[in-house]
């Protein structure tokens, strides 16, 4: 794979198709992670981590489990499966090694495991008919965009704390209308491509 | 000082009863799925084919017209056949993607014997709504019959991205064809492949 | 020469009929108890599902699907109805089996048994819907990490009995269609003019592309939640006095 080819890739998965502010994937903890700038940070990289193996191993099983045996309408049972699987082990992993982020993402790691990103990637992968190098490479490049995303996001809500909006728009009514201005910003990314 | 570690045997049946358990549901959730799939699948492969034969016959004008798959460089070219009806060679119906503002727009385009465009369609896009999309008219893409390799085409206002895709989609569409032919091609007289 | 019948066969041919009816009338007391409903109860789970506990003006849940497929109404309504159908057939079966999953597993178990139920509408809507299938695309096998269907199982199906899951299951997805399809008019109808795909306010109309686009979506959404706030204030403040 040509650096150009990763390169046009790149752009495309964290500006001019962003999994968050433009294919809507991975939005709950996205809405639901970025009340602080460091949790923000943890989960986004905790995220593209899942995302990137995630990819790895759902193309594997879909290559040599479903496609020989033509179980092709499995995929979004085995790959729901496989990434409940790697986001258990994440789990385990993190309790030992990095117990301060275990506890900052708190209920918000086995959440990874809905995160529609993460399936979503998976299933973009298979429909794309990428080899494995792409499969890879997207499923980091997605994690990387969903990252921005979530941390611009909660460098705002971070100053939105300290402001007064209308009553009934105070909580995550303004954090959306937020969002919307966010991923209008993105909308000037469309069509950014490298020829 | 209280709890010793349970003994082995115990721990083991224990895993062993989840492991069980999570697999008999599983197992019996494949059967169901598999059931499904068997009932469906017919009809989820026939009814791409008629898409498929749907989008052909909008390109290539014509009663009864059969069509039969030829073979071509995979690539941008996704699909091509050739078009016959009533044992005469009528064309060619290339499917193929070409870059759009968004991401890659798929095309089929009918093309005749004498390397002229009868028909443009665009199956798939992502193109920005209300401007890309203004593209996807027939008014639009039936300027493109009659059309050969090289000649220009006029793009929509405030789609030229898309516009020259499209564009560039039909003339790699005259090209895969035009190799076909200096390769061999499709004997007129012979019906078959 | 008649073959003598054994001494068992007898004495089962002889009790047969009274295991039979005790065989249906356990049946039949089981059905009772899983399925026998309380109106008053189930009133209070619609009530729940479609206003209180609204799952996503509420209870904030499945946010992916309601942003991407309400820029029309038809794709919003479908969506909530396979949402729906899977909500329903995965809250009565994971009740079902409530006593049989363990503890430690049942996340795991939830998820194959939802997958299934979404492979399965899945399947169905290819075969028999296909359009509406291609608009809504991967949002359909998305459904089974919808929020809402793992945080049913586990607050409601796993501790209630089939006859109640199953309707909490019916009002929470009727509750997510009802407010796709709110999200759903107001987009459709300022972003395209048309409603269900045919024109309503007229060729006149300009219509306000921002509003089916992403950013849109996010901003529909605001405002629709900040009304629900709002309309919830009000409830309040009138029960109070």
């Amino acid at each position: 794979m040509s650096v150009t080819q990763l390169f046009a890739l790149a752009l495309s998965a964290i500006l001019a198709e962003n999994f968050v502010l433009v294919k809507f994937l991975g939005i709950c903890p996205f809405l639901g992670v970025s009340k602080k700038t460091d949790t923000a940070v943890g989960m986004g990289l905790a995220v593209t981590f899942v995302m990137g193996l995630g990819s790895m191993f759902t193309w594997v099983v879909n290559t040599f489990l479903l496609v020989p045996l033509g179980l092709q309408y499995m995929q979004t049972v085995s790959y729901i499966l496989v990434i409940a699987a790697l986001v258990q082990v994440v789990e385990m992993f993190l309790r030992r090694a990095l117990p301060a982020l275990y506890s900052a993402l708190g209920i918000y790691l086995p959440l990874i495991t809905t995160n529609c990103a993460v399936l979503g990637v998976a299933l973009l992968n298979t429909q794309k008919h990428f080899n494995f190098v792409l499969s890879a490479a997207y499923g980091v490049l997605a994690g990387l965009g969903f990252t921005l995303a979530i941390v611009l996001f909660s460098t705002i809500r971070e100053r939105l704390e300290f402001s007064k909006p209308p009553k009934a728009f105070e909580g995550f009514p303004i954090a959306l209308v937020t969002a919307g201005l966010l991923a209008m910003a993105f909308m000037g990314f469309s069509g950014l491509k490298v020829w | 000082m209280s709890g010793k570690k349970p003994p082995l045997r115990d721990s083991l049946r224990f895993y062993g009863k989840l492991v069980l358990i999570l697999f008999g549901i599983t197992a019996v959730s494949a059967l169901l799925m598999a059931l499904v799939n068997g009932l469906t699948q017919d009809r989820i492969a026939s009814l791409a084919e008629d898409r498929r034969q749907a989008a052909m016959s909008a390109v290539m004008p014509g009663e009864n017209v059969i069509f039969s798959q030829v073979p071509f460089d995979p690539g941008t070219v996704l699909d091509m056949q050739v078009a016959y009806e009533g044992g005469i060679l009528r064309g060619y119906c290339v499917q193929l993607t070409a870059d759009g503002f968004g991401g890659p727009i798929t095309l089929m385009v009918g093309v005749d014997g004498g390397s002229k465009v009868t028909g443009v369609k665009i199956l798939d896009h992502n193109e920005t709504a209300g401007v890309g999309t203004r593209v996807d008219n027939s008014a639009y893409l039936s300027a493109y019959r009659g059309r050969s390799a090289g000649s220009g085409a006029d793009a929509v206002s405030g789609a030229t991205v898309t516009s020259r895709a499209v564009e560039r989609g039909v003339d790699a569409a005259l090209e895969a064809v035009a190799r076909f032919e200096r390769e061999g091609g499709m004997s007129v007289e012979e019906g078959e492949v | 020469m008649k073959k003598e019948k054994s001494k068992g066969w007898l004495e089962f041919r002889q009790n047969a009929p009274a295991m039979m009816k005790s065989g249906v009338r356990r049946a039949g007391g089981w059905l009772g108890r899983s399925f026998g409903m309380e109106p008053g109860k189930v009133a209070q789970i619609f009530k729940n599902g479609l206003v209180l506990q609204n799952p996503t003006l509420v209870l904030l849940l499945g946010m992916c699907s309601t942003l991407a497929v309400t820029t029309s109404l038809k794709n919003a309504v479908c969506m909530g109805l396979s949402t729906t159908a899977v909500l329903l057939c995965s809250n009565l079966v994971i009740s079902l089996l409530r006593h049989w999953i363990p503890k430690q597993i049942r996340i795991a178990c939830y998820v194959v048994v939802v997958a299934s139920f979404v492979t399965i509408v899945d399947l169905l809507l290819q075969a028999y819907l296909p359009a509406l299938s291609e608009s809504l695309g991967i949002f359909i096998p998305l459904i089974v990490v919808n929020c809402i269907i793992l945080a049913r199982a586990e607050a409601f199906a796993s501790k209630h009995t089939p006859g109640y899951a199953a309707m909490d299951g019916l009002a929470m997805g009727l509750g997510f269609t009802a407010s796709l399809s709110i999200l759903g008019v107001v987009r459709e109808l300022l972003g395209s003019g048309t409603l269900w795909g045919v024109s309503v306010l007229g060729e006149g109309f300009q219509p306000m592309l921002l509003v089916v686009a992403p950013c849109g979506g996010f901003i529909v959404l605001g405002c629709v939640i900040a009304a629900a706030q709002w309309a919830r204030s009000l409830a309040e403040r009138r029960g109070k006095t």
